[in-house]
């Protein structure tokens, strides 16, 4: 049950979008639906978070061997790219659809969650005492970070099941901001 | 100089065989892999009934090159760590990462982290089997603990 739920989850939100038809020239300016640009701006906050995680672990290259000064820059940008996706998709508020209130509420819980555990992120780096605290940081930072992936899963899953009506998802599938998110 | 082709391990759990992900991953091997290339299998037994990710490809291999299996691979992390500690023993001059177009992107951050200090190149041979939606859900989820699981690479190179 609950996997065919993710399944349906992934599918609306990280549709294998179409691409958008109709690319020649023309006067014609298409003016966005307010739930086209939602979902728009929903896909662009995910993709630059993920292309922020990339980036800083394509900058681990320098960070010859665990110890604390690593972990503090890795909390510090896993911490920067995540407080950025908070903010993106508290701006985005409620898409304008029937079930944007649920929709809503879901980001915002994700949202809490991600802002907790970062918070958690933070203490956990600040508590670091030498060499020998580092293992059990790692550990408690694996922790932390394991649950915002969980949270990710789980938020994604109850955005689904509010829009029952699959106008979300539509826009979704329609948006070039999510086909970035195929690759 | 020695080239690596490695290639990624896919298992649901569910099925005995060979994954659907897992076969296409090892045709696109087949079709990269030359006589000089040493070839790595990498993943494992998600259940001891199932027999290891690596075996199953080992079986069902029928490419060029001398084939090493990497059983211990529980994880995109723990493959590209295994990579990486195969190439750095052969003095590999370049590792052709062999995976889903799906799982690419993470795959090769984590396999750059994990080859960081060495001149080794990486170069993605995707396969373009079609992600689940349960997969494509998780291939997002995890980017929230790439950036420290590249980090923890540094202490199993």
């Amino acid at each position: 049950m609950l996997r065919s739920r993710l399944a349906v989850a992934c599918v609306a939100v990280l549709a294998l979008a179409v691409p958008v038809a109709g690319c020649g020239g023309g006067d014609e300016q298409s003016a966005q639906s307010p739930t086209a640009e939602w979902a728009d701006g929903f896909c662009t906050a995910i993709t630059s978070w993920r292309d922020s995680l990339e980036t800083a672990t394509g900058d681990l290259a320098d960070a010859s061997s665990l110890s604390r000064e690593s972990l503090e820059r890795t909390a510090d940008d896993v911490g920067a790219a995540t407080e950025q996706l908070v903010d993106d998709l508290r701006a985005l508020g409620a898409p304008d659809t029937e079930s944007g209130q649920e929709v809503e509420a879901a980001i915002d819980e994700l949202a809490t969650t991600l802002e907790t555990e970062l918070t958690q992120v933070e203490e956990t780096v600040q508590g670091i005492s030498g060499l020998t605290g580092v293992p059990s940081a790692l550990s408690s930072l694996s922790t932390s970070f394991s649950a915002m992936a969980a949270a990710f899963a789980s938020s994604l899953e109850a955005l689904e099941n509010a829009d029952v009506q699959g106008d979300l998802r539509e826009a979704l599938e329609s948006s070039p901001a999510c086909d970035e998110l195929s690759s | 100089m020695t080239r690596l082709v490695a290639v990624l391990g896919y298992s649901d759990g569910r099925r005995r065989g060979l994954h659907p992900v897992c076969a296409a991953r090892l045709e696109r091997a087949h079709a990269e892999a030359g006589p000089e290339d040493v070839v790595l299998l990498s993943g494992w037994a998600r259940r001891r009934s199932t027999g290891a990710e690596a075996e199953l490809m080992a079986r069902a291999w029928r490419g060029a090159g001398r084939v090493v299996l990497d059983r211990g691979a529980r994880s995109t992390a723990g493959n590209a760590v295994a990579a990486a500690r195969a190439a750095r023993a052969l003095g590999a001059g370049e590792v052709v990462l062999v995976t889903s177009s799906w799982h690419g992107r993470r795959a090769q951050a984590l396999l750059r982290a994990a080859l960081r200090g060495t001149s080794t190149s990486v170069r993605l041979a995707a396969s373009a089997d079609p992600p689940s939606a349960r997969a494509r859900l998780r291939e997002l989820a995890c980017w929230s603990v790439t950036p420290l699981l590249a980090l923890a690479a540094t202490r199993r190179r």
